[in-house]
């Protein structure tokens, strides 16, 4: 079988890109089809927006926006994969999730700590506000840099 | 932590398919529900993200059946006293040995989030079995027993 007859058909169905994603669903008349359909499209408009106010300035509640909806994205994504199988999709949108978790894990536990540790004791944990200071620092900026290459518009 | 599959093979319609997914989450959350009674790390991770995977389901499937929206905000509130938790699990992992005040805070804090997510928890199961579109005969071959919430629904 030829590159192209491998395309469409066993390695399509594995491999679950986008495009085919969308015909596959386009085809099916069913109630269920047709509302999935619109729900998938919502949702990854929701985490392409997110992932463009990022881009154009990153913050922090950007970020978590984006991580945000790329978790309802990829949870709804998991849950129908019987129905409509995304693998390429889905891969994606952990992967983008991924390249946030250092950032967002940093930020979560420096608040944490500026907010929990005792009075006494602040100069003990100077050297790790530091470390965590920089580590958010250069997570955001690696966040920001890897997805600005990585696009949710099919 | 992988999600349990969700099987759809001859979903046709959409209440269906939200009855479907909602069993498979409630069933993995009422799975690993014992994290939240052992009180380790490891566990109410995974109960938290089992936990997340249901309210997402629950706040996607709302527009189809409004009931849902109540257990949805419960779960919301659950997955957040469940992630403070978590919060202090992962800071008390890597705080230095020196500061043995702010760790003892840090635990009765932790303590407190985990209690807080075990009435909450309580409250959600009361408020899904109030919500007759998740329990069903027709469209699963599971029923309320299955999910382990026949004491829940003697209690309520």
């Amino acid at each position: 079988m030829g590159k192209r007859g491998d395309l469409t058909s066993n390695r399509i169905l594995r491999e679950g890109c986008y495009k085919y994603f969308c015909r596959t669903l386009a085809r099916s008349e069913r109630p269920a089809v047709k509302w999935l359909k619109r729900t998938v499209a919502k949702e990854r408009r929701a985490l392409e927006a997110a992932r463009r106010r990022f881009i154009s300035k990153p913050n922090e509640e950007r970020l978590h926006a984006v991580r945000t909806a790329g978790r309802r994205f990829r949870s709804l994504l998991e849950d129908v994969a019987e129905l409509a199988p995304s693998a390429k999709l889905l891969r994606g949108v952990k992967r983008a999730a991924e390249q946030t978790d250092a950032a967002r894990d940093a930020t979560i536990i420096l608040r944490l700590l500026e907010s929990s540790a005792d009075a006494g004791e602040r100069h003990v944990a100077q050297p790790l506000v530091a470390e965590l200071s920089a580590r958010e620092k250069e997570a955001t900026r690696l966040a920001h840099k890897r997805l600005r290459r990585t696009r949710f518009t099919g | 932590m992988k999600p349990e599959p969700v099987l759809l093979r001859g979903v046709t319609d959409s209440t269906e398919l939200a009855r479907r997914v909602l069993h498979t989450r409630l069933r993995e959350v009422r799975r690993l529900a014992g994290g939240l009674e052992r009180r380790e790390p490891q566990g109410l991770h995974a109960f938290r993200i089992a936990c997340k995977r249901l309210r997402y389901a629950l706040e996607r499937f709302e527009e189809l059946e409004t009931s849902l929206e109540a257990p949805a905000k419960s779960f919301a509130l659950l997955q957040d006293a469940l992630g403070e938790a978590h919060d202090r699990d992962v800071l008390l992992s890597i705080l230095p040995a020196a500061m043995a005040q702010t760790e003892h805070r840090l635990r009765t804090d932790r303590e407190a989030c985990v209690d807080r997510a075990g009435g909450l928890w309580t409250q959600a199961q009361e408020l899904l079995l109030g919500c007759p579109f998740i329990f069903f005969e027709e469209a699963s071959n599971h029923s309320s027993v299955s999910f382990g919430l026949d004491d829940a629904k003697n209690r309520a």
